[in-house]
């Protein structure tokens, strides 16, 4: 499966909209609805409304997520927004401030 | 066609070893150039290319004029539109101001290019009638064109010769002339006459005794008054071509005196001294 | 905001390249100093300081600011270049090309004009067209 990855000094403002898995490491401002994964790597920065299967951050969101299969928080990251997810991991460490709705 | 074609099929610019038809450096032809075969330009042209062939503008070749061949290659120096049927290859020493129109446009790296291309499907029509104006140069289409003809084929009247020497520059070469209606007397196509113009003055401006009477879209070759006398009598009958008379006031090719400067890109005669 | 996004070079190196995937749409402006491979599918704007590589099936529609780009794909909208653009055999590329050097392969597909800088032999100038 083919990976995009957005570089650090990348920064994309706009939609992204795919089926492959997607990688953060640059600045997303807008909207991304990817139906595999999505990783933001500790640097990037996601200031969107995120859709996608399987969510990672260990960067910055500011946006909504919106997973359907799993969100997770790692350490370092910082969330603010709301989740909703049927899986849910916050990592010890992580920043979070918003909703989390596991509801499916 | 002699052209040979390699790399993809592209004409490249040694392709046509024998090309037949040659602009010597020295040589600055003004006017309209037509023919069926390969053109090697290492001169100056001025006003309109039609070739049913190959052009190659060599790196010395400076062409400042509408370019309509089957394909072009172009090392030198063209500022003008550029029409292909086939193809067009603009070489690492090219430097091109104009549109390109071809089916295949090949941009070398170190080619200096401005200006439009494109490469739809060239219009039938206007191919067709491009074909058809160049093929009728020696078809028996008006008197002064058969006259050019006439002029571009061997004395002896026949068929035009393939390979000219080098020296001779022979801009194009007319199909065997049809008509011998006028003799004008064939240009010596055939006589190896060496134009080397040196081209010194451009625009001599005495008597520039006019080769041939440019026909409204024949073609003008230019020649070095030297030859000239060699070639007088071809001229002075040639000169006629009355239709061309039409447009412009025939001159007593011995008069050719004054130097007449026509529209750009129309028949204009001119004589390099 | 935690992270500073933009640029640190050091960063931009550990990634290797940056790549947008043929199953990507981006719809929107692209803007980095970085070199970027578009395999995907772009709409709106791509401003990147470094090479561009249009892979061959992307579609990018799109105006294009680049130091250098290789094109192998499609392209609809302008390029601007401040080093060379290249159009490869696949390329299919409907827009205007300004560059110091424009190279276009055989095969390459192209419509719309090109602007180098054409030195013409001196004498000439007055008669260019443009």
């Amino acid at each position: 499966m083919a990976t995009t990855v957005i570089g650090s000094s990348i920064v994309i403002d706009g939609e992204i909209s795919g089926e492959e898995q997607l990688i953060v490491h640059g600045t997303v401002k807008g909207r991304i609805a990817v139906s595999d994964t999505l990783v933001v790597e500790n640097g990037g920065l996601v200031e969107a409304t995120v859709e996608s299967g399987t969510i990672t951050v260990n960067g910055t969101v500011h946006g909504d997520i919106a997973a359907s299969e799993r969100a997770e928080l790692r350490p370092n990251c910082t969330v603010v927004g709301d989740i909703r997810a049927p899986r849910i991991l916050i990592a010890d460490g992580a920043s979070f401030k918003g909703n989390v709705d596991m509801g499916g | 066609m002699a052209t040979t074609k390699t790399r993809n099929n592209l004409p490249t610019p040694e392709a046509s070893a024998e090309v037949v038809a040659h602009i010597g450096a020295g040589t600055r032809v003004v006017g309209r150039v037509s023919g069926q075969e390969d053109l090697r330009v290492h001169g100056t042209i001025e006003g309109s290319v039609r070739l049913q062939q190959t052009l190659f503008v060599e790196p010395e070749g400076v062409l400042l004029a509408e370019v309509i061949a089957r394909d072009v290659v172009v090392s030198g120096t063209v500022v003008g539109n550029i029409h292909a049927e086939s193809a067009v290859v603009l070489t690492a020493s090219a430097r091109v101001v104009g549109d390109i129109r071809s089916p295949r446009v090949s941009v070398e790296p170190g080619a200096a290019f401005r200006g439009a291309i494109s490469m739809e499907p060239v219009d039938a029509d206007e191919v067709a009638a491009e074909a058809t104006a160049a093929r009728s140069y020696g078809v028996t289409r008006s008197a002064p064109a058969r006259a050019l003809a006439e002029r571009q084929v061997a004395a002896p009247n026949n068929e035009v010769r393939r390979s000219a020497p080098a020296r001779q520059q022979q801009a194009v070469r007319l199909p065997p002339r049809r008509a011998q209606a006028f003799t004008a007397a064939p240009q010596p196509p055939t006589a190896p006459r060496a134009w080397t113009t040196p081209a010194p003055a451009p625009r001599p401006s005495p008597p520039a005794p006019r080769a041939f009477q440019p026909v409204d879209e024949d073609t003008i070759i230019v020649q070095h008054p030297a030859i000239r006398s060699s070639e007088d009598r071809p001229r002075r009958r040639s000169e006629p071509l009355p239709v061309a008379a039409a447009s412009e006031p025939s001159d007593d090719p011995k008069k050719l005196a004054r130097p007449r400067t026509l529209p750009r890109g129309k028949h204009k005669v001119e004589r390099v001294d | 905001m935690a992270n500073p996004v933009s640029t640190s070079a050091s960063s931009r190196t550990s990634e290797g390249i940056c790549n947008i995937g043929p199953r990507i749409a981006i719809r929107g402006n692209i803007t980095g100093e970085e070199d970027l491979v578009i395999e995907g599918r772009v709409e709106g704007s791509v401003s990147i300081s470094g090479h561009l590589v249009v892979a061959p099936g992307a579609i990018v529609e799109a105006d294009i600011e680049v130091d250098t780009v290789d094109v192998h794909g499609q392209v609809d909208g302008d390029i601007v270049a401040t080093t060379a653009i290249t159009l490869h055999e696949s390329a299919r590329v409907g827009g205007n090309l300004r560059a110091p050097r424009v190279v276009l392969s055989d095969g390459a597909q192209f419509k719309g004009s090109v602007e180098m800088d054409v030195q013409l032999p001196g004498g000439l100038n007055r008669q260019t067209r443009r």
